[in-house]
């Protein structure tokens, strides 16, 4: 097991991410050859932490870019500052030139960076967090492809703008459509699934260190069988956090069916899951 | 192990598996490749486990493609090690020998050969053991081995040489116990496991070797036209589907330029961009038109007369499941059940047939095939459902048991339908013969006979 990759899942599990194996390996690739990691997987599965935490793990300044249907370039990428350049030109219009106005009024002055450029533009090295890519319209996609590629990003007026650091660029997707083959080809894949048993009740140490043992247990336990049951929405990993620290604060020290249906809100977020679950789960529990 | 030293063979060896894996319809980019093998050289090439993350996260982009990776990743194994070992054990003499005798597979000496073998295992030099085995192999493989079974060829080898034979005189009869005192006992002996061990370990690697040319093989599988074909290649029929999924995305481009002349203004981006003209609407925001996607419903006859062609079936429908996201899947024998939840999890059409066997509620009262109920039932299911959008995929033999076959209900379902395929599995010399009623509907659909990946690529090629 190579070293370098052990340090980089030690750090991660400083900063409260627990990674596993293929995972810890795609990150550190990631830093090294400098590639953007496409994350996919279930809802609530880390996805969007991963990013958090490589950002503070790598002491880097976390830059967010939330995807949704019909967000453009002007959002995500630049836009010009209109009002100011026509600010500009009225006040330079009797004194000067208008090769000289021109020059003016599309410099970086003018530029408003939005999350993308920022990410390549700033001074201090970033990770660069492109959230729910799958939400976007295709077009959206190939403007990604030049940043994803070369990290670098061309404005007509200005020339090609080159990445002072090469962020390190995290793209996460539920999968609700399909991305295109040149995105996928250009990111290296991390599949991130709901963790095992056994792994859940360590982020849970991580998380609710107060919890006892057999409450751990327990917890993990029913959310693994509750993931397995035909539910609309599966309980995400912070849903189980939550619930550990519910219980906590309301002091129980064993989870019975009683427990169980008084809490189960906090894990499940519909009407009929909520039922559902408390039939299935719930009689496996004592009274 | 950095690059440099791995240069030299790995890359083929990738190379090859990236083949295999283009075969299996992974669509792996050179740029991916390249990937690869730069994540390669900055890795801990011993940890297979780490190797085999490497291969997943640089080559396959979606789970799909993780477990067709996952399951051509074991012949890959055997290959990179005889890579690894080439480029690392570069032992002159030895190294020469094996050159020479690749030069000259007539002038292998057995005698020397034997000799060399000797002095190793009287002195210990364990550490030559791989080399001498290999080279043994080479010498033999030129004069006895080829052509035959390897076990006999390990016995051969044993024969040929009789190492015991020399080893052991000087002993006492005791000397000739089982093997296990032997090695507890005797120095000699274990040595000569050692070495054996290290034949056997060089013969199976020789055999991964051959066993690489399997893209050959799995190609020859296909062509093979037999309707009781039992095992599908998954693989193959996936990549037939593949390219389906390629021609009707291309036909949805096609009716999305047709639209383009009635498209709407969309003013609220049309003001905002005017602002960068100074408030003149120079360039009209057009209101975008998102793409539109096939839907597909597939159903899929599970009765026992179509039981020679169900692993097909059951593998083309998992293909089209797995590419087609909002594919809606049902089986059918004399009622239609939707299985598209069940798809979930199968990887294979073996567990995918035993959870449909439970799962699935497709009989009544007969268990025998009635497609004119099924057309019905699926017509109050789905009807609403249907537009110029969807596909319907019907895999059947339609042969229905002498019952009515409900002609103008299948037409009715085309008709809502923009395309009706059916693929069945009965070459077309059997049509309309016995219960076939394949007459009532090839008006309305268009009816392939097919019944193999081949076929299936064949059909798609023409649906194109």
């Amino acid at each position: 097991m190579t070293q370098a990759v052990q340090e980089l899942r030690a750090s991660l599990q400083n900063e409260g991410y627990l990674t596993d194996e293929p995972l810890g390996l795609t990150a550190y690739l990631a830093i090294k050859l400098g590639k953007p990691i496409l994350a996919e997987g279930p809802a609530g599965t880390g996805k969007t932490t991963l990013a958090k935490a490589l950002a503070s793990a790598l002491d880097r300044q976390l830059i967010r870019l939330q995807c949704y249907e019909g967000l453009d370039e002007t959002k995500a990428l630049y836009e010009w500052n209109y009002r100011k350049q026509l600010l500009r030109v009225q006040a330079n219009q009797k004194n000067t030139e208008w090769e000289e106005t021109e020059e003016n009024i599309f410099g970086r002055d003018y530029l408003l960076e939005r999350p993308l450029l920022q990410a390549i533009t700033t001074e201090t090295p970033a990770v660069l967090l492109i959230d729910e890519i799958d939400k976007t319209d295709q077009e959206f996609e190939a403007l990604l492809l030049e940043l994803l590629g070369e990290f670098q990003v061309t404005v007509p007026e200005l020339g090609s703008l080159k990445a002072v650091h090469r962020p390190i660029v995290v793209l996460t997707s539920n999968n609700s459509r399909e991305l295109t083959e040149a995105l996928r080809r250009r990111c290296l894949y991390a599949w991130i699934d709901y963790p095992t048993p056994e792994r859940e009740e360590e982020i849970l140490q991580q998380n609710a260190p107060e919890l006892t043992a057999t409450v751990r247990k327990k917890i993990t336990e029913i959310v693994a069988t509750i993931r397995e049951l035909d539910i609309q929405k599966a309980p995400s990993i912070a849903e189980t956090i939550d619930w550990a620290h519910t219980l906590l604060a309301l002091g129980k020290d064993d989870i019975n069916r009683e427990t169980l249906v008084s809490t189960l809100p906090v894990i499940m977020k519909h009407q009929s899951d909520l039922k559902l679950v408390a039939e299935r789960v719930g009689v496996r529990l004592k009274q | 192990m950095t690059s440099k030293e791995i240069d030299a063979s790995f890359p083929a060896w990738l190379l090859r598996f990236v083949q295999l894996l283009r075969n299996a319809a992974v669509p792996v980019s050179s740029t991916e490749t390249a990937d690869a093998v730069a994540s390669l050289a900055v890795i801990d090439l011993d940890s297979r486990i780490e190797v085999q993350n490497v291969l997943c996260t640089t080559l396959a982009k979606t789970p799909e493609q993780h477990s067709t990776l996952l399951e051509l990743l074991p012949p890959f194994w055997e290959g990179m090690q005889i890579a690894l070992e080439q480029s690392s054990t570069a032992e002159e003499p030895l190294q020469d020998n094996l050159d020479f005798l690749a030069d000259n597979p007539d002038q292998f000496s057995l005698t020397a050969l034997r000799e060399q073998i000797l002095q190793a295992i009287r002195d210990d030099l364990t550490g030559q053991f791989q080399d001498l085995a290999r080279l043994t192999i080479a010498g033999f493989g030129e004069q006895e081995i080829s052509g035959r079974p390897r076990g006999i060829s390990m016995y051969r080898i044993r024969q040929a040489l009789q190492l015991r034979q020399d080893l052991e005189l000087p002993q006492t009869a005791a000397a000739r116990a089982p093997v296990s005192t032997l090695r507890n006992s005797n120095r000699y002996s274990a040595n000569i496991e050692l070495f054996e061990q290290a034949l056997r370990n060089q013969l199976q690697r020789r055999q991964a070797e051959d066993l690489s040319t399997i893209e050959a093989r799995s190609l020859a599988a296909i062509g093979r036209r037999t309707a009781m074909l039992e095992q599908q290649d998954p693989q193959a029929v996936r990549k037939a589907v593949y390219a389906l999924r390629r021609s009707l995305r291309s036909a949805g481009q096609q009716q999305n330029q047709r639209g383009k002349r009635h498209q709407q203004i969309d003013l609220r981006r049309t003001v905002r961009q005017s602002l960068a003209t100074g408030g003149v609407p120079m360039n009209p925001a057009l209101r975008h038109r998102r793409p539109q996607r096939p839907k597909l419903f597939v159903l899929c006859d599970v009765s026992t007369s179509v039981s020679t062609s169900t692993s097909f079936f059951l593998s083309v429908l998992q293909g089209m499941h797995e590419l087609f996201p909002k594919t809606r899947c049902f089986a059918f024998v004399e009622r239609v059940a939707e299985i598209t939840k069940l798809m979930k999890g199968n990887l294979n059409p073996k567990e995918l047939s035993s959870t449909i066997d439970r799962e699935a509620h497709v009989v009544d009262r007969s268990g025998y095939t009635d497609y004119g109920r099924i057309w019905l039932e699926f017509h109050q299911l789905i009807a609403k459902q249907l537009d110029q959008r969807s596909t319907i995929v019907i895999l059947g033999d339609a042969r229905t048991n002498g019952r009515e076959p409900a002609a103008a209900d299948f037409a009715k379902l085309t008709k809502l339908a923009r395309k009706t395929v059916w693929i069945n599995p009965e070459p077309e010399s059997y049509w309309n013969l016995g219960d076939s009623v394949v007459s009532s509907y090839v008006d309305v659909c268009e009816m392939f006979p097919c019944w193999s990946a081949a076929q299936l690529t064949e059909v798609v090629r023409q649906l194109a």
